[in-house]
């Protein structure tokens, strides 16, 4: 073996310029690969750390639906589907306090709804947002992500809204007027119910994505109350006269002057439109439900996959007819991202393999054309076909390890020089896709060795279709080779 | 001459088809060499010279009729067979040398001992090595490349590679051809030599005049057959 490595660096020293070629290819292939996948590694542990820590948590609890149920609504090809209620919410909450691994948990319902001023007609409108209907003390202990600009903030039990202050300003931008703490801000669903709330507070997300953008808390009353979430115990609601009378009014009538179209819990689950919440309805507690989801953190992040392999199986002995999943799931499409990013890049990266594979082989049939009589020499002097293949191995090995390594350290420098300055993430996009404001990515061991694996192997590829023509080389060439 | 001849052909044959058109370069030829001859078969350009050669050495395969090496028919063998053949029991002296140049004169002189299993050990490796550097008088040489010796010192190597695994036979294809006629002469003494001193059996496919005076054996061939055979005794002295 000594002799055939030997061979293959004085060859690969005698022709120089064969030698840079394949070298530039395979070293410039592996530097894309390593600022690449460092990135998109980078780009998805941050993002993760993000959504975690910002609002999914790790684990997620939902009920089960057809599609993927998320934070944001229920992800289903084609069709529309409501978010299920969590099923023995209290069996669960007792199931997650058992538990020594669980670190803190945390209830949640979701809707997405429509703002607008308070006394204005609710046709037309503004901004779009989630409201995540939350229970303040309990979600404020797990997710430590928004910083009060003003405002006191949500109290358990009170109603009330807290918006960011991106979501203040599409506000006043769409609808001309500004908010301030203490306002009333008028929440309107897709199923034209309304309620009127009061803005509790103004805040800034530390971690900025295209998710967090759309991201506003109420209290959980008033979202059960726009989305048409009850319990069975709910009392009637108890109207006054002026109200009584509406019941009974003509529609053409309740379409004249100014007629406000509110909501009420009537206790029967979905509620009816035209009605009025009932006082008694609004100061109910918040923690007995009914809720969503519950968002769960672990002690140990790591057994985040086996806690709900195990959640799961509890919940089906106990015939719960609920899920639990990662936060991947949670997040829905706004954690697709890199996922997405990574199948392009891997796609590119396919690609350039491709090309290097075809320029290093037509580069190593050039070189064995050249070196048609020293093979048939060697043939000739008793070399069976298994050295000649062996050597032209160790020159492909030699040349793909060196500039490997080489792509390896020019790729790990510049990384380097990425994760120093920071690679800055503006607007929601980027920011989602870096999984905050600011990106410093980092080299993992798996990218260094997964590189020169590939490196290696399409060397390997690349030399197949050289040696074959290597090994046809008849030793009577050397006999009719010209002077040297 | 109880002993079997070193190389036996009988009726051989070999017909090349260049397109459609069937070439013979060697029609029935039959001839055998004893071991330690140091024989010329000589004959002009086209004449099958080059063919024979590469018959003898395995390096190519006869139509028709049988090529023995040491006993051995070598048609019908794998090439695995052949190719082991060849590193045991024959040399090849090139007319281009065909040095590998990456290598320097000890290491191509060393290269034909690394190919096979069963390679001497290093030491006498080492010490065979030096002698044949010495009998080819390149001592001071020894860590030079191809590419940094004259042409009369690039034949010596090849020369000296040919002898490395102690072959039976070294088969020399023109081997002063890109050579001046000095230079020439001191390697067809240096030839001559190895032949008297090991006894091994020297076949020279060659126009040269000098090596066929000298040569013990020798074959003329014509349109690839044999024209005449001239057996000389007693003509192991230098050139005349």
């Amino acid at each position: 073996m000594t002799v055939l490595v030997r061979l293959a660096l004085r060859n690969l020293l005698e022709h120089k310029g064969k030698t840079l070629i394949v070298g530039l290819i395979i070293a410039f292939g592996v530097t894309i690969l390593i600022v690449g996948s460092s990135f998109l590694d980078s780009a998805s542990r941050s993002l993760s750390r993000a959504f975690i820590e910002s609002f999914t948590g790790q684990v997620i609890i939902t009920g089960k639906a057809r599609g993927n149920v998320t934070l944001f609504g229920v992800a289903e090809m084609g069709a529309v589907e409501a978010t299920p209620l969590l099923p023995d919410f209290e069996k669960l909450t007792a199931y997650l306090r058992g538990r020594s691994d669980v670190k803190c948990f945390t209830p949640q319902v979701s809707a997405a709804e429509q703002l607008n001023k308070a006394g204005e007609d609710a046709i037309g409108g503004g901004p779009f947002v989630y409201l995540f209907g939350i229970e303040p003390a309990s979600y404020s202990s797990m997710f430590d992500n928004i910083t009060l600009a003003s405002g006191p903030g949500l109290a358990p039990g009170q109603e009330g809204i807290l918006l960011s202050t991106r979501q203040v300003e599409e506000f006043r931008k769409e609808l001309g007027s500004d908010l301030r703490v203490g306002d009333k801000v008028l929440i309107q669903s897709f199923g034209n119910a309304i309620r009127e709330v009061t803005l509790r507070g103004i805040f800034i997300f530390k971690e900025r994505t295209a998710a967090t953008d759309l991201i506003a808390y109420v209290d959980p009353q008033t979202l059960r109350a726009l989305a048409g979430i009850a319990r069975a115990s709910d009392a009637p609601p108890q109207l006054d006269a002026a109200e009584a009378g509406l019941l009974s009014t003509e529609e053409s009538t309740l379409f004249q002057g100014n007629a406000t179209m509110v909501q009420v819990s009537s206790g029967t689950g979905r509620l009816p439109t035209f009605t009025k919440t009932t006082p008694a309805v609004e100061q109910q507690g918040d923690t007995a439900g009914p809720w969503q989801f519950i968002l769960v953190n672990l002690k140990d992040p790591g057994e985040a996959a086996s806690f709900i392999v195990q959640t799961n199986q509890w919940m089906a002995d106990q015939g719960i007819n609920a899920r639990a999943t990662d936060w991947r799931a949670a997040a829905g499409p706004f954690a697709m991202m890199p996922d997405l990013l990574r199948v392009v890049f891997v796609l590119a990266i396919l690609i350039i393999a491709i090309v290097a594979a075809i320029i290093i082989m037509n580069t190593l049939m050039v070189s064995i054309s050249e070196r048609t009589a020293e093979i048939g020499t060697m043939r000739a002097l008793g070399a069976q076909k298994s050295l000649v293949w062996r050597m032209l191995l160790a020159e492909t090995l030699v040349i793909s390890i060196l500039f490997g390594a080489a792509g390896m350290a020019l790729g790990s420098a510049l990384v380097g020089v990425l994760n120093l300055a920071g690679i800055p993430a503006s607007g929601p996009l980027l920011q989602t896709i870096a999984g905050g404001s600011m990106l410093r990515p980092t080299v993992a061991l798996s990218s260094l060795g997964s590189s020169i694996l590939l490196v290696i192997l399409i060397a390997i590829i690349a030399h197949i279709y050289p040696v074959r023509a290597a090994l046809k080389i008849q030793p009577v060439v050397a006999i009719q080779a010209r002077s040297e | 001459m109880g002993s079997t001849p070193i190389v036996e052909l009988a009726d051989v044959r070999k017909v090349y088809l260049l397109g459609r058109t069937e070439v013979p370069a060697v029609r029935g030829v039959t001839f055998s060499i004893e071991k330690g001859d140091f024989i010329s078969i000589a004959g002009p350009s086209g004449s099958g010279k080059t063919t024979i050669l590469n018959l003898i050495g395995c390096v190519d395969t006869p139509t028709a009729g049988t090529v023995r090496i040491d006993g051995v028919e070598t048609s019908g063998l794998g090439d695995r067979q052949i190719t082991s053949i060849r590193h045991r029991m024959i040399g090849f002296i090139f007319q281009s040398f065909n040095l590998i140049p990456v290598l320097n004169v000890y290491e191509n002189i060393e290269f034909p001992l690394l190919l096979d299993g069963g390679r001497p050990a290093r030491g006498e490796r080492r010490g065979w090595i030096e002698t044949l550097i010495e009998e080819v008088g390149l001592a001071q040489w020894r860590r030079h490349r191809p590419g940094e010796l004259s042409g009369g010192q690039r034949q010596r190597v090849a020369i000296a590679r040919a002898l490395a695994t102690r072959p039976r036979i070294v088969l020399a294809d023109e081997p002063t051809a890109n050579l001046d006629s000095a230079t020439g002469q001191s390697i067809i003494e240096l030839m001559k030599k190895i032949n008297r001193e090991m006894e091994t059996t020297f076949i020279f496919s060659t126009h040269d005049a000098n090596i066929v005076r000298i040569a013990d054996h020798v074959i003329r061939l014509h349109d690839g057959a044999v024209e005449s055979e001239e057996r000389r005794e007693g003509s192991h002295d230098g050139a005349r």
